[in-house]
């Protein structure tokens, strides 16, 4: 009884961490850039889709989630623009670059907190206290959205990735940029949609993951947790992002259960440690070049 | 996809402007901004006095701390995103070893630096990972040390933290007044800054120096690239030790919530805004950030924003930091120039 239900709780949080490491793995492919800043991204989606609950309390959560992602996504289109094209463009060396995007996360979060306050939220509707009883089992009714959330996603960027131009564009981009720009892509562009999209996920990461818990100007730190994630999954590789995120919710979960709660983020890296010593590049290394 | 060239152009950008050259002209530049660096740093706090003390003590710890993260990003190459930890790592080891069993100031704070040392070594084992996989498994070892420092109440206090810390006693005497502690900083700061510069005109640092104009060649010419990588890292833990063994004598208090994440991300902006891989740049830094707070205290508030948004600035306009200034503003002028004509 208690395992199942850790393994539960193990696996909506990786599913969360899993949707952040989306984002790290995407942004890391189409510009070869580690976004510091993507854990950032998540907690600022968690508080516009509070903002957005707040003005229109009676709007149904899934519009929450569809329109605090499509906002999120056009402040990930703006920070490309602004912060990012011209260094990568000028092809900023790696450090600079990880400098940046956390500068641009301690913007993020800063602001945040002067926007919002320093005290953490809870989204003001019954989903954040709702529990449905399965098979005697206790169930956050939370975890429905990320149960239909997570594959509808990964289809749509599979359908993406395969089937639209722009789609098909932005991995040519990912693998050769100066070959893809002979071809008539355009790069910028198709780093931008890579963006967009990273943003997006983190904002569906961050309005899932806040009836679970609550919102604050420093959750962003999990991002670094995702991160983990991504890293053991290869970064690059989406269906390891989704992997790694699994492993890091369920073990660090699993793993607070046995040893001790408090020691819950160290149980989660040292599992990162742990496998990158095994496997230096991480489970789905196809997606490395170096 | 850019991990080889991110792994040389730190070096090679220092060599064009910077430390790491070894000409004998560069050298001796060194020294000399070494020499108006000491005679600032020793001057100004003690003829000031006061505030100005108060201030000096803090910037001088946090100055050693920005040296050693320097040189593993300068030298190494390598970006450590949990510095902070071996600076507690040596403040708790001082500490606890004289509380328990009254150790001496030295002895202690030796300990300190071989405990941050040995850790850093530990860490050092994962350089064999590409640059983005060291830099968060950095993190991982930050978090890590923080939560280990946290939790073990029964040794550390935990969060409450440990009060009544035993004044520095060196050969029987005890360091009472700030003017003593000062000076006894400013020693362990010049003594590190003059090693470290040592090291980066050394062999160390031409070894460091030729991997980051050509990994390649140098391993083919039998530079033991990793090996040279590790022993700077350890160095750099071991040095944050040493910062960290005067700081709880600073604060009169120790307690975890001074080596989390954040202070990490601090001690990186230090050596961001001063100047990357330069080391009168870190101090530099140091300064900067300790002094600036404290005179804007009212907007306390806005403090992280401020230095976020100065590290942004930092990256985009002004990368190689502002020991840099004056070579990147020539450069702007220069272009325009040739823009005009």
């Amino acid at each position: 009884m208690q395992l199942t239900m850790q393994l539960m709780s193990g696996l909506a949080v990786g599913c969360i961490y899993a949707l952040v490491a989306i984002g790290f793995s995407m942004i890391y492919r189409a510009l070869g850039l580690v976004n510091f800043a993507q854990g950032d991204i998540m907690m600022l989606g968690a508080f516009i889709g509070y903002s957005i609950l707040v003005a229109m309390p009676a709007l149904p959560f899934w519009l929450v989630l569809i329109s605090a992602t499509a906002l999120t996504a056009v402040l990930g289109l703006l920070i490309e623009r602004l912060a990012f094209r011209s260094a990568v463009n000028r092809k900023a060396d790696q450090i600079y670059l990880v400098l940046l995007t956390l500068g641009i996360g301690i913007v993020l979060s800063n602001s945040a907190r002067l926007i919002w306050g320093a005290n953490p939220v809870v989204y003001p509707i019954a989903l954040s206290h709702q529990i449905y009883t399965v098979l005697g089992y206790p169930f956050p009714a939370v975890y429905v959205y990320i149960a239909v959330t997570m594959p509808l996603l990964l289809l749509g960027l599979q359908l993406f990735f395969s089937k639209t131009w722009l789609g098909i564009s932005s991995r040519a981009v990912s693998d050769d940029r100066e070959v893809a720009a002979l071809m008539g892509v355009d790069a910028g562009r198709a780093s931008g949609v890579s963006f967009a999209i990273a943003a997006g996920t983190g904002a569906l990461a961050g309005v899932l993951y806040a009836p679970i818990t609550y919102v604050s100007f420093d959750m962003g730190v999990i991002g670094v947790k995702a991160f983990a994630a991504a890293i053991i999954g290869s970064l690059g590789s989406i269906p390891g992002a989704v992997v790694g995120g699994l492993i890091i919710g369920i073990g660090e979960t699993l793993g607070s259960a046995l040893i001790s709660s408090e020691y819950m983020d160290s149980i989660a890296f040292l599992l990162m440690i742990g496998i990158l010593l095994v496997r230096p590049t991480g489970l789905f290394n196809r997606a490395i070049k170096t | 996809m850019n991990e080889p060239r991110a792994q040389g152009s730190i070096p090679s950008l220092i060599l064009s402007s910077q430390i790491l050259s070894t000409g004998k002209l560069r050298v001796r530049r060194d020294w000399l901004i070494f020499g108006v660096v000491m005679v600032l740093g020793w001057g100004t706090p003690l003829l000031a006095g006061g505030f100005y003390l108060y201030l000096g003590l803090t910037v001088a710890i946090y100055a050693i701390a920005a040296l050693g993260l320097q040189v593993m990003v300068g030298l190494a190459g390598q970006l450590s995103l949990g510095h902070a930890a071996f600076v507690g790592l040596g403040a708790y080891t001082t500490v606890l070893l004289e509380k328990t069993y009254a150790m001496p100031f030295l002895a202690a704070a030796g300990c300190g630096m071989l405990v941050a040392g040995l850790m850093g070594l530990l860490m050092a084992q994962l350089v064999r990972l590409s640059g983005v996989y060291f830099k968060i498994a950095t993190f991982g070892f930050g978090i890590i040390v923080y939560q280990i420092i946290s939790n073990t109440t029964w040794l550390t206090g935990g969060h409450v933290g440990i009060r009544g810390i035993p004044a520095i006693s060196i050969f029987g005497t005890a360091l009472t007044t700030r003017k003593e502690l000062f000076i006894l900083e400013m020693l362990a700061l010049t003594i590190v800054y003059a090693l470290l510069l040592r090291l980066c005109h050394g062999r160390v640092g031409r070894a460091l120096s030729a991997i980051g104009q050509n990994e390649s060649a140098a391993r083919s010419v039998g530079i033991p690239t990793n090996a040279y990588r590790m022993v700077v890292i350890t160095i750099g833990c071991a040095v944050a030790g040493l910062a960290g063994s005067f700081l709880p004598h600073l604060m009169r208090f120790l307690s975890p919530e001074s080596f989390g994440w954040h202070e990490s991300l601090v001690l990186l902006i230090m050596i961001t805004v001063g100047g990357l891989g330069s080391l009168p740049g870190a101090i530099l830094g140091a300064l900067i950030l300790i002094v600036v707070p404290e005179y804007m205290r009212e907007l306390a508030e806005y403090k992280m924003l401020v230095y976020g948004v100065l590290l942004v600035l930092c990256m985009m306009f002004l990368p190689t930091g502002l020991v840099a200034l004056p070579a990147t503003v020539a450069g702007w002028v220069a272009r325009l120039r040739t823009r005009k004509k």
